[in-house]
């Protein structure tokens, strides 16, 4: 177990398969401490199964380390350090809020029920309230204020925005940055809602059908990629510099690099940011035809 | 959520929002900035991101730093801002902005100064 | 153990109600029924055969429902959480597989069965008494031998409890089975295992003339019948009419103590060991599903 240590997650060539179908190709990275990283793709690009590797829920190939435990065999040991919230929303129906708060003080070591209180005040989720009774949202919040309630190193979050509306999701990103991102604490919150996320990250992992594609810190992104707005005219020499993407933004053609293009090409557009988007479509196939815009 | 455009890096651009508040007087002088969480909580942003806005303000001079009790607006800083946004808006805005006028053949006369 | 109690009480807070209904609604029927309804007695027994008649009967009834219940609800039960999708949060907590399905099992084959069984025999006592008074008025309360009463009560109620915790477990490779048959096979686990079961058995026993299967399976429900209800193993031949239990009542110590070591001697044979090892396999069975996320 490596409690002084920074790095909470490490994997070494992890794979999955189900039957024959790769959902994990030899995925090689490591996660710190003090990290909000997000795990971008697109649907059945793997995000899920990784996850559920790391919980345990999953055999894999590979070495996969999560805060000094194998997930498969130690699996309640893990779980007592890390919280998970899966794909949906899933608390049990039949439950008072009230009740779960008291189960949970049971089930997990370190629950605190004082502060899951705390938290649900944030919330207008009332802990005589029935599960059954909650519109997805307040049960997203909830099962949100439970899990931050337990004193754990990780957070694994899978997607748990999806369908949620624009007042909850903002609620849940508030509650997430206000009670979580302390600097010793780490999330890895899967989503393909990238736009949404950009500014909570630190850093970003993209899986595209099963390989890790991209792992970088976000400041670094600059360092690394180009992005550049030119005029129609340039737009051949620009596409010889073999640009990993080009692209239209606000009526002006665009074309993205990674690794600096060569200067004469540079110098024929503007520089900007290159956004998360503009990587994510870049760099993963999406299932239908066009990219967001 | 707050949108950040596509020409800065996002601490640059949350580091220009706060210099913007600042020059407002938002916070005065000689108070306290807002706590780390709470600038991320309200921008949406990663506390490290609104650490590095903070820290290039306080490169900029605008802010100080105390041991133990934060970051405050230092004197002088709303007239330091002053100055930095007037001769970027000169160096850099404003020749753009000029050269449009020109290109729309926009008079003196026509541009309403007198308004808001 | 602190996660098993938990879970136990998980298994309470989301049951309870529908026990308590199927303890308490008998109970709110069959007051009424014999306070205003006919009671036709022919030979007029004396109160203390009047109160343990109603006593027994009433009590008899309710475990024949008790028993309904729980196997009806068994198969269910293996499928509950994935049916309200709230499987996955359970598996983000830290509990083993082994102690999840064990609290299930527990509490609703055995520990709630119990607690209604506990309401059936206080009803029986409400119901014994009511007849009396019916029966004898008011008299039969102070002619009543309260003393033979309590302690042919005691005793009984003793015996039975101890049988329904025996007599479930002596079943138990049955419903575990049906339980596992159920998580794997879904809506038809059930059906297959029984069609396999019982015509399979059938099939050996009349085609092929072998009729060990047959004769397993009714063994096995035999000995659990001997369990449940205190018959001597049918070693004193059949008992029927008031005069055996006339012997009964009179001898109820060391019918009761001869009996229970009859049934406590039955757990030290090959078959019941044999039996506890398929109801094992089958929980492992529970277990692996539950593991598979």
């Amino acid at each position: 177990m490596n409690d002084t240590n920074n790095t909470l997650i490490r994997a070494e060539n992890v794979s999955l398969h189900y039957g024959k179908k790769v959902a994990l190709d030899s995925l090689n990275f490591s996660i710190d401490k003090g990290r909000v990283v997000g795990l971008l793709g697109h649907n059945g690009a793997g995000k899920t199964s990784l996850m559920k590797a790391m919980v345990g829920l999953h055999d894999h190939e590979g070495r996969l380390d999560v805060l000094g435990f194998e997930p498969r065999r130690e699996r309640v040991k893990l779980l007592q350090e890390v919280t998970y919230i899966p794909d949906v929303a899933i608390l049990p129906r039949w439950a008072r809020v009230e009740q779960l708060i008291e189960l949970m003080s049971g089930l997990h070591p370190k629950f605190s029920a004082e502060r899951a209180r705390t938290l649900l005040k944030r919330t207008s989720v009332k802990p005589t309230d029935k599960v059954k009774a909650l519109s997805k949202g307040m049960v997203v919040q909830t099962h949100l204020a439970l899990i931050a309630a337990v004193d754990a190193k990780l957070m694994i979050l899978d997607e748990p925005t999806l369908g949620l509306d624009v007042l909850s999701r903002k609620a849940f990103y508030g509650m997430l940055i206000d009670e979580w991102c302390d600097g010793e604490r780490s999330v890895l919150i899967s989503t393909h809602q990238v736009e949404e996320i950009e500014g909570l990250l630190s850093d970003v992992m993209m899986l595209n059908e099963g390989k890790l594609v991209l792992n970088i810190p976000l400041d670094q992104i600059e360092d690394r990629f180009v992005a550049l707005k030119h005029d129609p005219q340039a737009a051949e020499a620009i596409a010889a510099a073999h640009p990993i993407l080009r692209y239209r933004q606000q009526g002006e053609s665009a074309a993205l690099f990674d690794g600096a293009p060569p200067p004469h090409v540079a110098s024929l557009g503007r520089r900007m940011r290159p956004s998360l988007v503009d990587l994510f479509v870049a760099l993963t196939r999406a299932p239908e035809i066009n990219p967001q815009r | 959520m707050p949108t950040w455009d596509d020409r800065q890096p996002i601490y640059r651009q949350l580091a220009d929002r706060l210099a913007g508040a600042l020059l407002d007087g938002d916070p005065p002088e000689g108070d306290p900035m807002p706590s780390v969480r709470a600038l991320a909580a309200q921008y949406m942003l990663n506390p490290l991101t609104v650490g590095r806005a903070l820290q290039a303000l306080t490169d900029d001079g605008l802010l100080d730093s105390r041991r133990g009790l934060g970051l405050f607006v230092r004197a002088g800083a709303r007239d330091k801002l002053r100055t930095l946004e007037r001769q970027r808006f000169l160096e850099q805005e404003w020749p753009q902005l000029r050269q449009k006028l020109r290109r729309l053949g926009l008079q003196m006369d026509e541009l309403q100064w007198e308004q808001a | 153990m602190q996660t098993f109690k938990t879970l136990l009480l998980r298994e309470w807070m989301q049951h309870r109600f529908g026990w308590l209904l199927l303890g308490g609604i008998p109970l709110a029927i069959m007051v009424p029924l014999m306070i205003f309804g006919q009671i036709q007695m022919d030979h007029l027994p004396p109160p203390l055969l009047v109160a343990l008649m109603f006593a027994a009967g009433y009590t008899f009834f309710l475990m024949v429902l008790i028993g309904g219940s729980a196997a009806f609800q068994a198969p269910g039960l293996a499928r509950r959480d994935r049916q309200d999708r709230s499987i996955e949060f359970w598996l983000s907590l830290p509990t083993s597989h082994s102690a999840s399905v064990g609290a299930t099992v527990v509490m609703n084959l055995w520990l709630l069965p119990l607690m209604a069984f506990g309401m059936a025999a206080a009803g029986g006592v409400v119901s014994a008494l009511i007849a009396v008074v019916r029966v004898h008025g008011l008299d039969g309360l102070t002619q009543m031998p309260w003393g033979t009463l309590m302690a042919v009560w005691l005793t009984g109620v003793a015996r039975l409890s101890l049988g329904m915790v025996l007599g479930t477990l002596w079943l138990a490779p049955f419903a575990f089975g049906a339980m596992a048959a159920s998580a794997w096979l879904k809506r038809w686990g059930v059906a297959v295992l029984a069609g396999v079961l019982l015509i399979g058995s059938q099939i050996l026993d009349k085609v092929y003339h072998l009729p060990w299967l047959v004769t397993q399976l009714q063994l096995q429900i035999e000995h659990a019948g001997w369990a449940f209800l205190p018959t001597m193993q049918g070693k004193q031949g059949p008992n029927e009419g008031i005069d055996s239990l006339n012997e009964m009542v009179s001898n109820i110590g060391t019918f009761v103590a001869h009996d229970t070591a009859l049934a406590l001697g039955d757990l030290a044979t090959p078959r019941f060991i044999i039996s506890l090892a398929v109801a094992a396999g089958c929980f492992g069975l529970m277990v692996l599903r539950r593991a598979r996320g």
